[in-house]
């Protein structure tokens, strides 16, 4: 989805979410962070190719606020949609990840970070990434995405995780 | 393509699960041989989901930066107000 698109999306369907949130008992801030993981959880399988074509993104965005503040208030209590559950996890997942992990990403750069983003991400082609970060061709993308994990992960290792992790 | 980016190209394909049943078998067969490659693997698990960690953050400021942006719309406003007042 292209940012104006993004942009509409919200403009046209927060306030309705905000209703819904206020009507079950919650203020404006819990609705905006409702709105913004059900949002995140929208874009995510719209990126992968999951979603359910015969659900309006205005149904889907609804209904999934509504579940996630019901479970932040402990109100919710049939097992969750797939697509939520998986999101919750991997939210609890990374909730447990030191504070200093940015410090690693940053090592490697901008601009590597954010080739890795929009590669493992947004799932950009290798092409459409040669283009927009100015690389010369696949190959040489596909080289620098290399390099750019190589970096993190060298990184990670110098850190010794792995050593008090795994040994 | 130097060595050990051929490595990094094989992990990935092992952890984005693009290797067929056969390559993913001989894969997981050398990780029990070469701690190294066990470790690098493992390592790699784990910038993948920082990555993850990065990109959702990114996202999260974009959304917010949205919202900042349509405060400044005066229908989005009032609809916000007239529904919190």
């Amino acid at each position: 989805m292209n940012d104006e698109n993004l942009v509409q999306l919200y403009r046209e369907v927060f306030p309705e979410a905000a209703l819904l949130i206020k009507r079950l008992g919650g203020n404006l801030e819990e609705a905006k962070d409702a709105f913004h993981d059900a949002l995140l959880i929208y874009l995510e399988r719209e990126v992968k190719g999951v979603l359910q074509i015969h659900t309006s993104a205005k149904a889907y965005l609804l209904g999934t606020a509504k579940i996630l503040w019901l479970r932040s208030k402990n109100q919710y209590f049939a097992s969750l949609p797939e697509d939520i559950e998986v999101f919750v996890e991997e939210e609890n997942e990374m909730a447990n990840e030191e504070q200093n992990v940015f410090d690693y990403l940053l090592l490697a750069g901008r601009k590597c970070l954010e080739m890795l983003k929009a590669f493992y991400y947004d799932k950009l082609s290798l092409q459409q990434i040669a283009e927009s970060f100015g690389f010369n061709g696949v190959r040489s993308a596909t080289v620098q995405k290399h390099k750019c994990v190589e970096k993190i992960r060298a990184e990670l290792k110098k850190g010794n995780l792995y050593e008090k992790r795994f040994n | 393509m130097r060595n050990d980016l051929i490595e990094i190209e094989q992990i990935e394909k092992y952890l984005l699960q693009q290797l067929s049943n056969e390559e993913k078998r001989r894969f997981e067969t050398r990780m029990l041989v070469e701690p190294t490659l066990y470790e690098n693997t493992e390592a790699q698990k784990h910038v993948y989901k920082l990555i993850r960690i990065f990109s959702r953050r990114q996202q999260r400021n974009k959304l917010e930066f949205i919202y900042q942006q349509l405060l400044r719309e005066a229908s989005f406003a009032q609809q916000l107000k007239n529904i919190f007042a």
